[in-house]
């Protein structure tokens, strides 16, 4: 059984809706009544608990305890006339919208749930790193055609730290391979269950390091503070562009947040009894998965706050110096292991 | 044309930040045409206000350093202690910045009881905190890897620009003023010289922010001995009102500021006025050494090293 009739079984439609119809419905649904929200809880968590921690009051404006800030700050944006905006059509808006349009693209790769997992082949788990890589040629692009040469330092400074984020990420990803049969989402979720030590990042030491070498490497590529903010698009865009830019790197933030916690936390797994399938299995494991992706994305960032910024060269120098070779390491262990084991 | 009376409060807009030593200064320029001999309780009042504005502007340097190196958390704990300080000069002065509080021949209002103690109570505060700044940032490896080496200032170069204070201090130079001569009586509080390790005097980024953090603690000693030695007496002598009048002369006073030496240079022709007033400010000085200070750094570090020279635009553009 394909994925899209999967889907379409999943939503309770007849087997004969077109396919095409069901996926774009179902992923403007799950981006509006599932990506969204979590990303607006996220925004508010993090900013009402890393301004608890730095004794101060964070937001408290904008409705009860300040539940409406994030709200309140996209309208800011959305009706603030950029200073610097740019023309339409012109080659840094074209580069801009194609990024950002790959990028949101992404949702259709994600696992988002054991009937939701609409590319599920042998290598599902490699895509997202080909939407990574198109994002940054295409942000590449962007830095070229902005005036001057700080669009272009910029975007280089991205392109580097992206890099240098994916070679470790990709150690980590054959690691788990090889704990799992093959690279699909469903592969690596069926050898995991509900409960935390059924989960992969507690099977053997390797994942256990491999998980914040994962997180890391993903924080390297998207320039999460402590990584250093990358700004190769930010710097020239103020308004409605800037909050798109924002947003789409709480976007990627939470993309990869998901694949990790898909990866080694046990994946969109519930108790046995609940896994009946049907809408409200769907819809559980989604919501599952979601909240586990903005568990991940809240602990990493209240641990980053604490933590200076480092400069963009520092970051690649981690990656290749540190990042990379832990996870070489990780994995030439689990493999001499796993051959021991079997020879 | 302002009245020798009245001068005093606009002097401190040379930095609102550290107001109190352009105030201090021309008041002493002042007192030695006039005559003027300040009580025992005026000056212990105004060492305690000097050391109050040096620890209020060397928290400021520090907010500012942690902004240009993203460690928003440090920034907003620097923050809310500056809060504190910044209170106390609202208890004693009425204002947070600018206070117009040192007036010639002493000062504007006496000392109560109850910001004695609150005083206290923010020097055991401090000794805290600055621990804890060391825990959260000052040995951060992130911040060592970013600040040590970087931004060098050798001390001939330092020397050569005429920079003062803490700058030059960090680039090992020597000279502090409270420490020369009988400046406001810095010597009767027998205090002792903080002890300088290699990292104090390498005259980089990490330097600079590291003598900041001594002169913090030694801020905090300094009120503590003051306190102790909180004399009776009137907190103004002499009588400073629309009519007077200084002695025809002139004279330069030097007061070491939080940013460094400010000298103040006056002349009086005997009259209602002041006839001239020029103040030499430190940051004049530390901007000289700009250019070869960020020679072959990278542009992702020019804002931590501008942060870390610590000067004051105010004082530079004037």
């Amino acid at each position: 059984m394909t994925s899209a009739a999967e889907w379409t079984i999943a939503l309770g439609l007849s087997e004969v809706t077109p396919w095409a119809a069901v996926i774009a419905i179902a992923l403007v649904a799950v981006f509006i009544f599932g990506v969204l929200p979590s990303l607006y809880f996220y925004s508010y968590l993090q900013r009402k608990w890393v301004s608890d921690l730095q004794a101060r009051v964070g937001p408290n404006r904008a409705g009860p305890a300040g539940v409406f800030q994030p709200i309140a700050l996209a309208m800011m944006n959305l009706l603030k006339r950029g200073d610097q905006e740019v023309g339409i059509f012109s080659p840094e808006w074209i580069w801009f919208h194609i990024r950002n349009a790959i990028l949101f693209s992404s949702l259709a790769l994600l696992p988002i749930g054991g009937a939701l997992a609409l590319v599920n082949t042998d290598l599902s788990t490699f895509l997202v790193f080909w939407v990574i890589l198109a994002t940054t040629l295409c942000t590449f692009f962007l830095g070229s055609a902005q005036r001057g040469g700080l669009g272009l330092l910029g975007a280089s400074r991205e392109t580097a730290q992206m890099l240098a984020g994916m070679i470790p990420a990709m150690f980590c990803l054959l690691l788990v391979s090889s704990q799992a049969p093959g690279l699909s989402w469903r592969g690596v979720s069926e050898v995991q269950g509900f409960f935390p030590h059924e989960w992969l990042i507690l099977r053997s030491p390797g994942l256990f390091l491999a998980f914040p070498i994962f997180l890391m490497s993903g924080m390297v590529m998207m320039g999460v503070h402590p990584f250093g903010p990358s700004n190769a698009a930010v710097s020239l865009f103020s308004g409605r562009a800037l909050l798109l830019i924002r947003f789409s790197r709480i976007y990627a933030f939470f993309v990869w947040s998901m694949m990790a916690s898909v990866l080694f936390l046990g994946s969109w797994r519930l108790p046995e009894g609940l896994e009946s399938g049907g809408v409200l299995t769907a819809l559980l494991q989604t919501s599952w998965v979601f909240i586990k992706a903005v568990t991940v994305m809240l602990g990493s960032t209240l641990i980053a706050s604490v933590l200076p910024g480092w400069r963009s060269d520092q970051t690649v120098q981690f990656s290749w110096i540190v990042l990379a070779p832990l996870a070489l390491l990780l994995l030439l262990v689990s493999a001499a292991i796993r051959i021991g084991v079997s020879g | 044309m302002h009245l020798w009376s009245s001068a005093s409060c606009y002097v401190g807009r040379v930095d609102p930040e550290a107001a109190v030593f352009y105030e201090l200064a021309f008041c002493l320029a002042v007192e030695t045409v006039g005559g003027i001999e300040p009580s025992a309780r005026a000056t212990r009042i105004r060492t305690l206000v000097c050391e109050l504005g040096r620890i209020s502007s060397h928290l400021g340097f520090l907010a500012r350093l942690a902004r240009a190196c993203h460690a928003e958390t440090f920034f907003h704990y620097v923050s809310r202690d500056r809060e504190r300080i910044l209170d106390l000069f609202e208890l004693l002065t009425g204002s947070r910045f600018a206070y117009g509080f040192v007036r010639i021949g002493g000062v504007s209002a006496d000392v109560t009881d109850g910001f004695i103690e609150r005083v206290s109570e923010a020097c055991d505060l401090l000794s805290f905190r600055v621990r804890e700044y060391n825990d959260l940032f000052s040995y951060n490896h992130a911040f060592l890897s970013r600040s040590k080496g970087l931004g060098v200032c050798t001390r001939e170069d330092a020397e050569k620009a005429g920079v003062s204070g803490p700058n030059l201090r960090a680039s090992g130079g020597v000279g502090d003023i409270r420490f020369q001569g009988n400046f406001l009586d810095y010597r009767q509080l027998d205090l002792e010289q903080p002890v300088r390790n290699e990292d104090d005097v390498r005259g980089d980024v990490f330097s600079r922010y590291l003598i900041r953090i001594r002169e913090i603690q030694q801020s905090v000693e300094i009120l503590r001995r003051t306190l102790e030695l909180f004399p009776d007496g009137a907190y103004r002598t002499g009588k400073v009102d629309r009519h007077f009048k200084v002695a025809q002369g002139e004279s330069y006073s030097r007061v070491e500021g939080s940013r460094g030496r400010v000298a103040c240079h006056i002349v009086s022709d005997g009259g209602l006025h002041p006839s001239r007033v020029h103040f030499a400010a430190p940051s004049e000085s530390t901007i000289n050494i700009v250019p070869s200070v960020l020679r072959g750094e990278l542009i992702e570090d020019m804002g931590l090293i501008l942060a870390s020279l610590d000067f004051s635009v105010s004082e530079v553009d004037r």
